[in-house]
């Protein structure tokens, strides 16, 4: 049960840690001020919720390690967040569409997880809930505009949604793992939040005049810590620091 | 716990230089059921790692002198007053108080332990917000412990009336009343000027200079001005 919760927590808080590392990226790059300051307070609430989540991981794994050491000192096999959040960010479109999907996804989870048997887990989703939920609202918000706008605008919105579609499917893969949480009541199965991810991203496009196209074929492997190339470049990002000066503090 | 004022631990500033944290400190996990006061109290689950001794620690030093102490009522107001009073360091016109981020304040055998709320996530002001409570305690003449509480998640409906009214004065606009839930994230509410108390006001971004706030204007007197989000 232990391990299985572990590796439930790790899952989300490397979705969250690395999504938040992405959206980071643009800090300085953003085309308008206002998204300058968007997305780094986008990426605070991920690495935010991301922290909470390793925190509780490091607790349950009781070997002593920090959230530090989960964040920052594991191997590229040993991170298990989902193939989406690692993509690299593409136009600014690209990095929306994406923020909405995983925004979109996490929204229904949180709401179950806020019932959560797990009280902590419970706590952390209570409070995510509604940043997430500011999340799809920004991001839908742009993607309509972008999707709805001018012809280069609407390429591109096209454009993102073929590059991101191979990696949908993923987000809602089922395993021994989440069969086991979803059984001790602590959280859903991925597949139940389909519906209501359908319905979120559905409304937005409806209103943006895009269509969804599935992919021909799913990527896959996230979950078993089988990642792109984009993975190694984002953790010698992350690790570099701590990985050259072990045990570093400021 | 009272202790004699002459041999209160020196207290070392700035407080929120968040960069030179005890290990331990920053690595302080999440409360939840139970494990986390025995974490606390055995100091087990650590990992301070071989370079963390000494490096930099702040709120050490030596230790109060424990021997006296009294535990009765007065001590715990004396100590919630001390632990109201401090400001949020990202906005200063309300206290932790105000904002209802300090849940309580209890002696707890010969320590004063104040739990605290974060408002966002990933508000950076947390952690400074958790050891200026810490050292206000401390100056008070307390041992002092804080705790991580994030069960049930704070909200803006928290944030006392004083609270408000001090918001509006610094230029804030406090949070809508009520319009906390999910549902009414995606509503449009109605936020009156700070300044000059007109609801033509627009918004200019939703997100503004912390996290907790988003950035408005009001087309009426002209100010620009920050909104404190509801959530």
């Amino acid at each position: 049960m232990s391990d299985a919760l572990l590796t439930f927590l790790l899952r989300l808080a490397d979705d969250h840690l690395i999504l938040g590392h992405r959206l980071s990226e643009w800090c300085g790059h953003a085309p308008m001020l206002e998204e300058d300051l968007a997305m780094p307070n986008m990426a605070l609430d991920l690495i935010g919720q991301a922290r909470a989540l390793y925190q509780y991981a490091a607790e349950i794994e009781g070997k002593g390690r920090s959230e530090d050491d989960l964040a920052y000192l594991r191997r590229e096999r040993d991170y298990v967040n989902c193939l989406m959040v690692e993509r690299p960010n593409g136009d600014f479109g690209h990095t929306m569409l994406r923020q909405l999907y995983f925004a979109a996804f996490m929204e229904p989870f949180w709401t179950m997880a806020s019932t959560s048997r797990d009280e902590t887990l419970a706590g952390i989703a209570a409070k995510a809930v509604k940043e997430t939920a500011y999340h799809i609202r920004h991001a839908g918000e742009w993607v309509v505009r972008l999707g709805d706008g001018t012809e280069e605008s609407r390429r591109r919105m096209e454009a993102a949604i073929d590059a991101l579609a191979p990696y949908v499917d993923e987000l809602f893969e089922g395993d021994a793992v989440s069969a086991e949480m979803t059984k001790a009541g602590i959280a859903p199965e991925p597949a139940s939040l389909r519906a209501e991810f359908d319905r979120t991203v559905g409304a937005i496009f409806a209103e943006a005049r895009l269509t969804f196209a599935p992919a021909a074929y799913a990527q896959t492997g996230g979950r078993q810590g089988r990642h792109g190339e984009a993975m190694g470049f984002i953790l010698a990002d992350l690790q570099h620091m701590q990985r050259t000066y072990p045990g570093a503090t400021w | 716990m009272v202790k004699n004022a002459p041999d209160k631990a020196p207290l070392r500033t700035p407080l929120w230089a968040i960069g030179h944290l005890p290990r331990e400190r920053r690595d302080r996990p999440s409360p939840s059921p139970a494990s986390v006061q025995a974490t606390f109290e055995a100091g087990a689950g650590r990992d301070d790692g071989p370079n963390s001794a000494g490096m930099g620690e702040i709120g050490g030093g030596p230790k109060p002198d424990t021997k006296e102490y009294d535990s009765s009522a007065p001590d715990r107001d004396r100590a919630w007053a001390a632990a109201a009073a401090v400001p949020d360091p990202e906005v200063p016109c309300v206290t932790v108080a105000d904002l209802g981020i300090l849940r309580s304040v209890e002696i707890e055998g010969e320590v004063a332990v104040a739990r605290v709320t974060p408002t966002y996530s990933g508000c950076p002001a947390t952690l400074a917000i958790e050891l200026s409570v810490e050292a206000a305690l401390r100056e008070a003449g307390f041992e002092a412990r804080v705790e991580r509480v994030i069960a049930p998640a704070w909200t803006t409906d928290w944030i006392t009336e004083a609270g408000r009214a001090k918001l509006t004065a610094y230029g804030i606009a406090p949070p809508v009343k009520g319009s906390n839930s999910i549902r009414a994230l995606f509503g449009e509410t109605v936020v009156a000027c700070p300044k000059c108390g007109s609801e033509e006001t627009e918004r200019v971004s939703e997100f503004g200079s912390t996290p907790c706030k988003a950035h408005y204007r009001c087309t009426a007197c002209g100010e620009p001005f920050d909104y404190f989000k509801c959530i």
